[in-house]
């Protein structure tokens, strides 16, 4: 038997990101971008494992709006054609580079990669990659969760504790209709938690979730496992506290793997670097730069002469590191487990997108990472957390504290003078919300009024997204992320005045559903 | 009643758009009604028209007076606050002639640690401005629990409330200082069925550490690949909890000693390493001395105007909202506001 347990958790998600106002939109190509970079190469890597016979578990947890869109038609036929022309891009890059051998290799990687992309996405998955993260659940690789409906962060949205009821039922309903099955947990976003939270979790069918050290830490009861086992809080929902060392080995930009110098750059991309004319015909709209996922160079060090990128330096870095990580949650283990009366449990908490986005050569370091502990060593075991609490169902009981793993642990990056005059509006919206739910229990399903308070319902969560609130303060993107605000609470108040005065435009209506379309069977009375 | 179609007081959405850029007639959609397949596929410009249109209803009138009360981390509240004009002219009148000069303050009670939620702490005023406004308030004591008010003080301390928040409880900021340890069992919680404990407490592992309650074999199969059904019998022993769904505030440690003859036996501590037992989290409070002395400039104005402030211009936020922190002078100075873009007969300035 293992003398530990590692928890390897990815959090996928993006912001609901589709606007079939516009023919093309800039903001779509996050998503293009992550499917392209993270979750096919996910996919083939866990894949990979499993046809390998490599016994391994991974819990994912994939957001309600990044189901949503990677199941949506639209947007897959979008990808489609974006993919397309990165395949051309990379035809002619083959060609730029036909004569310099130090980018010769790695133009031709990339042509390769989205070749294969591009027949796994059509081919094998039929474009339904969720389908494809169900089957690797079925077949016992993976743990498959979820998050709240639109990402909300839950410990601001709690001044209407209705807006943190439908923000969890509404997720927890999008994945048992998505995979069929039982939630096993959730993840909270941004690890975001206050006391009693759990009360709702519970409601909403979840026996567990994730928060950040401090909040096992600073719990009612000093823990007496620290953080190398979970909590039950009173209602028996068990918290699972993120291991620090193993964040910050794959986190920090300073001491993190994803910062060596043999790893490719982020930013040096063809797409900001080349002249626009030879770019133009290739990118979304013709007119805005994009990154391409043409990138040439690697990190190099603390300087702007970058030197040329060399894939199989590269993957040596990414195997060495995997032996590195190993090695300190395996020196973790051997130094806890003779102080503990069960196996010592490491959780590494991450976000998915780090994986093949930020970090390139992040899935293959995970590919790496899993083969050699199903066959270099048994010091540890990989375990999802709903295997944990099979095994464990008995745990101290103590309630978390309030917590979060943004900047500085608590709600400081999403309350803070750039974006908390939101707040005001979500919670007066969500009051609203409420009241008319209750003041319309009984709405006969598909008249113009249920659609309406159906749609209604879709904007305010889309509203309460947590991303709108970091974009704005990340300062990146905020004309987006005001609009986006800003709109959702518009349509939403068009709408319940539009209920309220009994006098709906069907047309408006329908372009209100065709724009924000997300949740279709969703319940407004949720919010009741 | 029945459903009214109507534009809902927004102008009909032009037929050449709704059509696709097929130029037609004026005329506004006359069927509105039936089923979505009735209705022609929208064109992406017809979104954008619809999209634009509905934007208008995004800016609200004031609503009803209310206060709310956020933490932020361990050592700072956020407040947002909207009162109505009539409950401000209500309180002035309560003050009488005092009433005009009186300063609208938010003042922040500590509240008592147990259920009455009663006002057994320190209290401090803070003076803010604006029927809709905010504010950050950094807490520089030990407790965690607080309410507020936000009321009209007269020039002799003479207070009217207007508005109450919410309670709220600060994060913890560090360890409990407590080694009280109790279980539960959370399979039992969720079968809503308890079994008494069939394992003796405080049994000695071979390496010293304490061991409380485990029954089972140590030597147990490798975890099966596909997880065990919910509810399958373990054949452990559980120490069980008083119910499943207990109070958040309920203390877990009386659930669980209720449920046994006797109280659980005091659990020592496991020998962990300090790092892993408390959280040295902290803001950087305990370290260094520093004083930070900012102005923050913040109000409101129409959101399609331009607002300059010290000579440049401030953006507005989508509900009008504006917010910015300038280094104070080291003379006396005086801020220029500028509002202009729109109708010039609305331009003005403010100082």
């Amino acid at each position: 038997m293992a003398l530990g347990y590692l928890a390897i958790v990815l959090h996928a998600h993006l912001p609901y990101v589709r606007h079939p106002e516009y023919e093309s939109f800039l903001e779509e190509t996050w998503l293009f971008e992550a499917i392209t970079e993270v979750y096919i190469p996910l996919l083939r890597v866990f894949e990979g494992l499993r046809d390998d016979g490599v016994d391994f578990r991974i819990t994912l947890s994939i957001s309600p709006p990044l189901l949503a869109m990677l199941q949506d038609d639209f947007l897959q036929r979008r990808y489609l054609a974006h993919l397309e022309h990165l395949t051309r891009l990379g035809d002619q890059e083959i060609l730029r580079h036909h004569v310099d051998s130090r980018f010769l290799e790695t133009a031709r990687m990339y042509r390769r990669l989205l070749q294969e992309t591009h027949d796994i996405y059509v081919n094998k998955y039929g474009r339904d990659l969720v389908s494809a993260f169900g089957r690797l659940q079925d077949d016992g690789c993976l743990e498959i969760i979820t998050a709240a409906a639109t990402h909300g962060y839950l410990p601001i949205l709690r001044t209407q504790p209705a807006a943190v009821k439908a923000q969890l039922q509404v997720g927890a309903e999008s994945y048992r209709r998505t995979f069929n099955r039982p939630l096993p947990g959730f993840w909270l976003p941004e690890c975001g938690y206050f006391p009693g939270l759990e009360n709702a979790v519970q409601e909403a069918g979840g026996r567990y979730f994730f928060v950040e050290t401090h909040g096992i830490l600073n719990a009612t009861d000093k823990p007496q496992y620290g953080y190398l086992a979970p909590l039950a809080c009173p209602n028996g929902v068990a918290a699972f506290g993120r291991d620090p060392a193993s964040g910050r080995v794959v986190w920090s930009a300073n001491e993190g793997y994803p910062g060596d110098f043999w790893y490719r750059d982020f930013y040096k991309d063809i797409g900001f670097e080349l002249d626009f004319d030879y770019i133009k015909p290739y990118i979304l709209d013709g007119e805005t730069r994009i990154f391409t996922g043409f990138k040439y160079y690697r990190v190099t060090g603390d300087t702007n002469e970058k030197e040329p990128y060399e894939a199989d330096r590269a993957t040596e870095r990414a195997a060495m590191h995997a032996d590195d990580f190993i090695k300190r949650q395996q020196d973790a283990v051997e130094r806890y487990a003779p102080s503990l009366d069960k196996p010592p449990l490491i959780v590494a908490l991450y976000d998915a997108e780090l994986f093949g986005h930020w970090w390139f050569e992040g899935p293959q370091w995970l590919d790496f990472m899993i083969r050699k502990l199903a066959a270099d060593q048994n010091t540890l075991d990989l375990i999802t957390p709903s295997q944990y609490l099979q095994r464990y169902p008995v745990q101290q009981c103590a309630q978390p504290s309030a917590s979060s793993w943004g900047d500085k642990g608590y709600s400081d990056f999403w309350l803070n003078p750039g974006n908390d005059w939101i707040y005001r509006h979500l919670h007066d919206a969500a009051g609203r919300m409420q009241e008319v739910a209750r003041d319309n229990p009984d709405v006969a399903p598909g008249t113009l009024t249920f659609r309406a308070l159906q749609q209604a319902a879709r904007s305010l969560l889309l509203a309460q997204a947590s991303d709108w609130a970091f974009i704005m303060k990340t300062g990146t993107a905020v004309d987006y992320a005001y609009g986006r605000t800003r709109d959702h609470l518009a349509r939403f108040h068009y709408l319940v005045d539009a209920v309220a005065s009994g006098t709906i435009d069907e047309q408006r209506l329908e372009a209100l559903e065709t724009m924000d379309d997300i949740f279709p069977e969703i319940d407004y009375r949720v919010f009741a | 009643m029945g459903e009214i179609h109507s534009n809902n007081g927004l102008k009909p959405i032009p037929d050449a758009i709704v059509n696709n850029g097929n130029h037609g007639t004026d005329t506004p959609p006359t069927d509105v009604g039936g089923d979505a397949q009735s209705l022609q596929p929208l064109s992406p410009e017809t979104l954008r028209c619809v999209a634009d249109e509905v934007r208008k209803s995004f800016v609200r009138p004031l609503g009803k007076s209310e206060l709310v009360l956020l933490e932020v981390d361990p050592y700072r509240l956020h407040a947002f606050w909207t009162v109505t004009r009539e409950a401000m002219e209500l309180a002035r009148d309560q003050l009488g002639t005092d009433g005009k000069q009186a300063s609208m303050i938010l003042r922040v009670m500590e509240t008592n640690t147990d259920e009455t939620g009663s006002f057994g702490g320190a209290t401090f005023d803070v003076e803010v401005g604006g029927l809709q406004s905010r504010s950050y308030i950094d807490i520089f004591g030990d407790a965690r629990r607080y309410q507020a008010i936000l009321g009209l003080r007269a020039a002799d301390n003479r207070f009217v409330t207007m508005v109450t928040s919410n309670p709220v409880e600060l994060p913890r900021p560090s360890s409990a200082t407590t080694n009280a340890f109790c279980q539960i069992d959370i399979d039992a919680a969720e079968r809503g069925t308890f079994s008494s404990p069939s394992a003796p407490l405080g049994s000695e592992t071979s390496n010293g550490a304490s061991f409380s309650w485990f029954g089972h074999d140590d030597a147990e199969t490798v975890p099966a690949r596909f997880p065990l059904p919910p509810g399958t019998p373990l054949g452990r022993g559980v120490l069980s909890a008083e119910g499943p769904r207990q109070s958040a505030e309920e203390p877990a440690a009386e659930a669980s000693a209720a449920q046994h003859d006797e109280a659980p036996a005091e659990r020592p501590p496991l020998v962990l390493e300090q790092a892993l037992t408390s959280s040295s989290y902290g803001l950087g409070r305990a370290n260094g001395f520093e004083v930070i002395a900012e102005l923050h400039v913040h109000g409101h104005a129409e959101p399609e105007r331009d607002l300059h402030l010290f000579g440049r211009k401030i953006p507005l936020r989508p509900d009008g909202s504006f917010s910015i922190r300038h280094i104070l002078p080291n003379d006396p100075s005086v801020i220029e506001a500028l509002l202009s873009g729109g109708d010039p007969s609305t331009d003005r300035g403010d100082h």
